[in-house]
């Protein structure tokens, strides 16, 4: 078996052959034009993605694109979107004949909720609505639960062992 | 008019010189084939046919052809029409002319693969050769081993592999392969199969001659294993 160490085949380096030059030359020439191609590609990516068609002219007379990086956020524009939907507002024509315009009554306003609540005091039953959010359970409160003091009785198996009479003496004394 | 017509155009304009692009391409692309095919030393001068007009004085054990993996720039174009052989030869001295006359490892485009392999072998998992197989490699980052020269890494590959001190008499390498990626080259070392004995002293060799540092490791995957996600190596070193 021929084995050539690597500073063997260095020693043969200046007596390189080419054994078929149209076949390099080809190749080469594809691999140019790879990289041409590549290049193209990549100019267009990058106009494409990091700029908004706006160029300018810089110092040294050559074309420059503003980049995404210097756009000032939207906020700077001072006009925010308008999230909230505005109530309709209805003409109602009263028995004079008097036309005003009325915005629809809010459903979950505050001030509405002010008059319930007085509103319930006064028939004397308390509606509570249970904050759950903080709460560890993930389970809904009963509201009644909220409300109620629930007496609760647990079997004690010390006072089912005749812990009883002691205490009846006692109340006796 | 003619001014008219192109205001009127523009569209027309931007794409003709890249359809001509990649007709280009394709268009060399098939003539490297066709100049491939007919590839064959049998005809040439040799020491054994010739010994007094020769151009070949120090034949290699093995003959080796050297594919080309060309990036893809039309998406018609699958992984077979992609993968070329370039050229094969037989002799050190023609070994030098070609590495001479070929795009270095670092002149390379993007997603472009090297791949040497002995004549008859295509660089491929598929092939019969390879099938049972598997590869060392190593990545070398882009960004943490900048300081490396490739060149000079894939050059010694190519050296220990076509010169065969890369392993002892196992004939057990069938080929090396460098990719060219945007965050890493990667080179490795195709193996006939998956023998740990014998892949061990490889793999140690291959660790020399890419002038890895011990905490550096390479991996043997096998190729039927690198299909599989997740899949472990083999063997690390």
């Amino acid at each position: 078996m021929v084995k050539y160490t690597e500073d063997q085949l260095y020693e043969i380096k200046d007596a390189a052959f080419i054994p078929q030059p149209q076949v390099l030359e080809t190749f080469n020439q594809m691999i140019e034009h790879v990289k041409e191609h590549a290049a193209l590609e990549a100019e267009k990516f990058k106009n494409s993605k990091w700029n908004n068609g706006d160029s300018y002219i810089d110092e040294h007379g050559n074309e420059r694109f503003y980049h995404h990086s210097s756009r000032r956020r939207s906020s700077r524009s001072g006009t925010k979107p308008q999230l909230r939907k505005k109530p309709a507002e209805t003409v109602k024509v009263d028995d004079d004949g008097w036309a005003t315009l009325t915005k629809a009554k809010k459903l979950h306003g505050a001030e509405e909720g002010e008059e319930r609540s007085k509103k319930d005091f006064k028939d004397g039953t308390i509606k509570i609505k249970p904050n759950n959010k903080n709460l560890g359970s993930s389970k809904a409160v009963d509201p009644r639960e909220a409300i109620v003091d629930k007496q609760t009785n647990t079997f004690n198996a010390f006072e089912a062992l005749g812990d009883e009479d002691d205490d009846e003496d006692e109340d006796e004394e | 008019m003619k001014n008219g017509e192109l205001d009127g155009d523009p569209v027309k304009i931007k794409k003709q010189p890249r359809r001509r692009y990649t007709n280009n391409l394709v268009k060399m692309s098939e003539e490297l084939s066709k100049n491939a095919e007919g590839l064959s030393l049998d005809d040439k001068e040799t020491v054994l046919t010739n010994k007094t007009e020769f151009n070949v004085k120090h034949p290699l054990n093995s003959k080796w052809t050297l594919w080309y993996t060309k990036p893809q720039v039309n998406k018609s174009e699958h992984w077979h029409d992609l993968l070329k052989p370039v050229i094969t030869f037989s002799s050190v001295e023609e070994f030098w002319g070609i590495y001479n006359s070929i795009p270095q490892a670092n002149q390379l485009p993007l997603k472009s693969d090297y791949h040497l392999f002995k004549e008859g072998i295509k660089p491929e998992w598929e092939d019969e050769q390879n099938s049972k197989g598997g590869k060392w490699q190593y990545a070398f980052s882009n960004k943490r081993d900048s300081i490396i020269d490739i060149n000079d890494l894939w050059l010694r590959g190519l050296l220990s592999v076509i010169g065969e001190t890369i392993e002892d008499d196992e004939d057990e390498v069938n080929g090396i392969v460098l990719n060219v990626r945007k965050q890493v080259i990667r080179i490795g070392l195709w193996t006939r199969d998956c023998d740990e004995a014998k892949l061990t002293k490889i793999g140690e060799r291959l660790k020399k001659v890419l002038k890895l540092a011990d905490e550096q490791k390479i991996d043997f995957m096998s190729h039927e294993a690198s299909g599989k996600k997740g899949a472990e190596p083999l063997i690390t070193l």
